[in-house]
């Protein structure tokens, strides 16, 4: 008797779980496939009511995002994608360095750690004037330079956090056995710690890509033609008709698709690599 | 030589972010310290002149949308956390068990952090239309009023919450996933051993294990959401009324439209300050747990 | 050895992440170039400009043996012949005019029209398109901060006394006077917004596209017997469409009756409002405002807005939302145009004129329908327009003008109406051309535009475009109308507040044009 009420328990359980997941899922999903409808949808087909569930597809919008849109869509993506990877490739470097610095050597006593968080604080909108100045006198203005900068910046104090927080799960009698062997202290760094923490460093690294990815407010205002990023180019999408749905959405999710294979490549490592910085 | 670079090695380290960080951050800092003193108006130049703490005294005195939109912003952000939390960490939970088909779930979570907001949120403003939406279609077929999500007082803010929500869980699930997903059995071996309940368990093993995850994880959030901007400019640009203007966007009107950086400065830098308090008092209550 | 292996990994799995970003960009920098090669379906040159008729005679002259291909060609060839040579550009100062314009607004119309410029003069232009919500913030931002990079701007009637005072702009007197009376041709332009756009005697802008309010109507509701008997029975009056003619007490009987008394498989509401948190409340407030007869501020500059009549117009206001859909408080203008094409209202407020293209769709969508448009109730709306004005730190001002010339000069003006855009010249206007049955699709509205804009002529600039705070001005106007709308707070405690902002804003950083011997800042 109670053998099988133990498994009718365990399968009712195990069904009620994925059941959770399920639903889950179904929300999380529900809103991103509504705009993967809509970018098929003709535009009389948008704003309707009830709302068109059943209609005929459409391409018209993908090609209007890509040839009409201005500024021009392929640009937005391709600034994207390069303030991204050079974004990336300074913050984890420098940010790595840093966080090995606070975590081993407590540079600063902990202040300069502070400071570096309450950059995160600052609201965004009062500091556009000052780098809108800075950038004007260095000539940078509507340069992917001055976005890959900023973004550098903003992503600093995320990525020195979590790598610290990596850095203090790893013992550190591996370095000091290596020290007392006549180990610099970067070659330590180098050669002993970092690839531990390699799984950490992806995490940071997508993070920093993520959020570059999706940075509107600088991205606008330090931006006119030339140095448009993917979410100032979806924005771009208000005509005279209004919002251009279907365009938008399509845009939108062709925006998507960069990091989705970029989440999917990475997405094991996020699991691993949040592993050795969470538990104490 | 060596010495030298040896001793010195942990501030090399350090160098290039704080050169980074200091130089890019001290000029923002001044400036908005000084112009914060002055009624400095960006098109009309000649209304420069100093006033000295004017603009503090008249946001903190005179300026009734100013409270209004404080006490949203942490309403805002105090409902979005209390939810984000306990849902992250059910969600945790629930991918914690050997589902099959695991990488496909995490990598879908990672979906809604990963489109672009502005698109999202203009997607979620149309799904929320009272006429036009989708939500209320469904609400409908089940016979109920249709509710206005973002034209009723009331709902407008809770639906920018769930906004958010949506967006944001999975960031809380996937950080406290990895932190359930490093935890050793043993402990739980033994417990089951001494017949603890499922509760004691989370309790006394898991809660104090993932405590300091759930406070990082919990302490950026909060900075996120009290810096909140996208999803308001997505949904409701601050409506109805002014149900869903929280400070960034109150500010985002002091200094864009009306383009006195003078007021702005100060309310940014006493936010910034109320920013800093929470951030600390949020460590001190998740220490406690 | 498995922090080698994991070291290796990471390196390859860098490795694979640079190579998927470097091909992406590629592909990328492929499609745009692709992209701007290759129009979409274009119609062949000229066969769309044929009509029915004109098609139809081609072919029976085909049938007939007549080579049209061979006549037309020698025809082309005795015109190469006698056409006289093409005008040596006159080179100009310098090559290059950036444009910054509203994105997605006739952008089509922008690029040929550039093109077109560019063939004839020699100077280039580059057009750089801007969000409409962003637009104020961007220019302003790029002008206050001396930037020089852009020329020409667009901008919102409202905004103009503000960069003017600033000297953000150039003033035009000089540069129209210099010109050629026919190449301009200033008195054509609608002289209310000609008004708006001067300050302190100088003109700042040339008016280019405007957005003036009129109402839209279901003709085919208001011919309708039955609806029309209905009507009789309850209200014992014609059911008269309307238009300046009417006020505003009878337009809430008439949208009362076709929310609560027509029946709703018919039309379910009475009338599409843009109540949502847009600066288009303020536009429609200020219709009624108007109409009735008040105005912001008095003549000695006392503030008005929680006069009686504005609180009067405000709870008018507040009573039409009782019979518009409930998503009206969320709706801006493609929300009302959604509205009226689903069939959901027969009639709108004041509203922009320059959307019956969208508009007019209402009858390719709902068999029967027929959409009508007229002045606005009450004879006043917000009309305004988009103008192009020169920004005083453009580094081609000669350049520039020759531009902001050719786009607002009649040539410039007629292609923009013949793309549907809403002109601001009589000529367009009344042109006889727009008024054609094959034409009404595009500029149906042009007549009810002209109108609208006689109705106006003889009228003062109202107070509120002469101030530099005006933009500041509109934005309290629509967080407040919102407030009274959404029932935050009732119509008099709105008004009220909004007179308290409008004294804040007038009076604390002092409201002042800068003095006379105030000299920009290098």
């Amino acid at each position: 008797m109670v053998m099988v009420g133990k498994t009718t328990e365990r399968i009712v359980a195990t069904v009620l779980m994925y059941l959770a997941v399920v639903v889950v899922m179904a929300a999380t999903l529900f809103p991103l496939v509504w705009m993967f409808i809509t970018s098929f949808k003709k535009e009389t087909d948008v704003l309707t009511f009830p709302p068109t569930f059943v209609f005929e597809p459409t391409f018209d919008n993908f090609i209007y995002a890509f040839t009409k849109s201005k500024p021009p869509l392929s640009l937005a993506l391709t600034n994207s994608l390069i303030i991204g990877a050079c974004t990336v490739a300074l913050v984890v470097p420098i940010s790595a360095l840093a966080a090995y610095s606070f975590a081993r050597f407590n540079v600063g006593g902990g202040h300069l750690q502070f400071y570096i968080l309450t950059v995160k604080m600052f609201p965004a909108i009062a500091a556009i004037i000052p780098y809108f100045i800075i950038f004007r006198e260095l000539g940078l203005l509507d340069h992917v330079l001055s976005l890959i900068i900023l973004n550098t910046l903003f992503n600093l104090p995320f990525a020195i956090w979590l790598l610290f927080g990596f850095f203090r799960e790893i013992p550190q009698d591996l370095e000091e056995s290596a020290m007392i062997e006549g180990c610099s202290k970067f070659g330590a760094f180098r050669d002993i710690v970092l690839p531990l923490i390699a799984p950490g460093l992806a995490v940071t690294a997508i993070f920093s890509t993520i959020f570059t990815w999706n940075e509107f407010l600088f991205a606008f205002i330090l931006s006119r033609a030339r140095a448009v990023t993917a979410p100032v180019a979806v924005a771009g999408f208000w005509t005279q008709r209004g919002i251009l749905w279907g365009p938008l959405s399509a845009a939108a999710t062709i925006c998507i698709v960069p990091m989705f294979i970029f989440a999917l490549l990475i997405q094991r490592y996020i699991v691993r690599g949040l592993t050795f910085g969470a538990v104490k | 030589m060596k010495i030298d670079k040896e001793k010195y090695m942990p501030w090399i380290m350090a160098s290039p972010a704080l050169a980074i960080v200091f130089s890019l951050t001290l000029y923002p800092l001044f400036y908005s310290l000084y112009v914060s003193t002055r009624s400095f108006e960006l098109t009309a130049l000649w209304k420069d002149a100093f006033i000295g703490i004017e603009n503090y005294r008249r946001a903190l005195n005179s300026d009734l949308f100013f409270w209004s939109s404080l006490l949203k912003t942490i309403l805002y952000a105090l409902g979005c956390l209390s939810l984000e939390m306990p849902l992250g960490l059910g969600v945790a939970f629930l991918l914690n068990r050997a589902i099959k088909g695991r990488r496909v779930v995490r990598t879908i979570l990672a979906l809604p952090m990963v489109a672009a907001p502005v698109a999202v949120g203009l997607t979620w403003r149309y799904m929320y239309h009272h006429e036009f939406g989708v939500f209320n279609y469904f609400v409908r077929l089940l016979g109920i009023t249709p509710p206005g999500w973002l034209t009723n007082l009331n709902f407008a803010m809770i639906s920018v919450i769930i906004f958010d929500v949506w967006q944001w869980t999975p960031f809380v699930a996937l950080v406290l996933l990895a932190g359930l997903q490093s935890l050793s059995p043993e402990p739980y071996e033994s417990a089951t051993i001494y017949g603890a309940s499922m509760w004691q368990k989370f309790r006394y093993i898991t809660l104090p294990s993932i405590r300091s995850l759930m406070t990082i994880v919990a302490l950026l959030r909060l900075i996120d959401l009290l810096k909140l901007y996208d999803a308001v400019y997505a949904l409701t640009r601050g409506g109805p009324g002014i149900a869903t203007e929280v400070l960034t966007w109150y500010l985002y009107k002091i200094g864009f439209k009306f383009w006195w950086l003078g007021y702005a400065s100060a309310i940014a830098l006493m936010f910034q300050y109320l920013v800093i308090i929470l951030s600390v008092i949020t460590i001190e209550k998740m220490a406690k747990l | 050895m498995s922090s080698e292996r994991t070291k290796m990994e990471t390196a390859i799995l860098a490795l694979v992440i640079i190579a998927i970003l470097i091909s992406a960009g590629t592909l990328f920098y492929v499609m745009s170039i692709v992209g701007q090669l290759t129009p979409l379906a274009a119609i062949p040159e000229g066969l769309a400009e044929l009509t029915a008729a004109e098609r139809d005679l081609a072919k029976a002259l085909a049938d007939l043996g007549v080579d049209i291909a061979a006549i037309e060609e020698r025809l082309e060839k005795v015109e190469e012949a006698v056409k006289p040579p093409p005008p040596t550009p006159t080179p100009p100062s310098a090559k290059k005019v950036v444009w910054a314009t509203i994105a997605g607004f006739y952008s089509d119309w922008a690029e040929a029209i550039s093109k077109d410029f560019t063939a004839k003069t020699g100077i280039e232009v580059e057009v750089v398109d801007i969000d409409y919500g962003l637009l104020y913030e961007r220019e302003g931002l790029e002008m206050a901060g001396k930037t020089g990079a852009f020329d020409i701007i667009t901008i919102e009637t409202l905004w103009l006394p503000e960069w003017a005072a600033a000297g953000f702009l150039e003033p035009l007197n000089d540069y129209i006077a210099k010109t050629p009376a026919e190449e301009i041709e200033f008195d054509d332009f609608e002289e209310f917004l000609a008004m708006q756009l001067s300050w302190k005697g100088n003109v700042f802008g040339l008016p280019y596209y405007t957005f003036a309010m009129g109402v839209f109507y279901r003709a085919d509701l208001f011919e309708d017997p039955d609806i029309k008997a209905l009507y009789y029975e309850k209200y014992g009056r014609e059911l008269r469409t309307p238009n300046h003619e009417m006020d505003w007490d009878e337009f809430y009987d008439i949208v009362k009756f076709f929310d609560e008394d027509v029946d709703d498989s018919i039309v379910p509401y009475g009338v599409g409002m843009m109540a949502g948190r847009f600066p288009h409340i303020a536009d429609e407030w200020m219709a009624m405002l108007w109409g009735l007869g008040g105005d912001h501020f008095h003549d000695d500059w006392s503030i008005a807005v929680n006069d009686p009549i504005g609180v009067d117009a405000m709870t008018r206001y507040v009573k039409f939302l009782k019979h518009a859909p409930p998503g009206a408080l969320e709706s801006g203008y493609d929300a009302v145009v959604a509205q009226f094409q689903e069939g959901l209202v027969p009639v709108t407020m004041a509203f922009y004129l320059d959307q019956w293209p969208n508009v007019v769709k209402t009858e390719e969508l709902i068999p029967g329908a027929k959409v009508g448009v007229d002045t606005p109730v009450g004879g006043l709306g917000y009309q305004g327009c988009f103008a192009l004005g020169m920004c005083a730190d453009s580094k081609n001002k000669d350049a520039t003008w020759e531009f902001l010339k050719w786009l607002a000069g009649p040539e410039g003006q007629y292609s923009f109406a013949k793309g549907g855009g809403s002109s601001c010249r009589k000529s367009v206007l009344l042109n006889s051309e727009f008024a054609t049955a094959e034409s009404r699709p595009f500029t149906g509205h042009f007549k009810a535009l002209h109108e609208t804009f006689e109705l106006m002529e003889g009228l003062p600039k109202p107070y509120i475009f002469s101030l530099p705070e005006a933009g500041k001005l509109y934005v309290e106007m629509m967080i407040h109308c919102s407030l009274a709308a959404t029932g935050t707070v009732d119509p008099k405690t709105a008004m009220d507040l909004l007179a308290d902002s409008y004294a804040t804003i007038l009076g604390w950083y002092p409201s002042l044009s800068p003095p006379e011997d105030w000299v920009p800042p290098e």
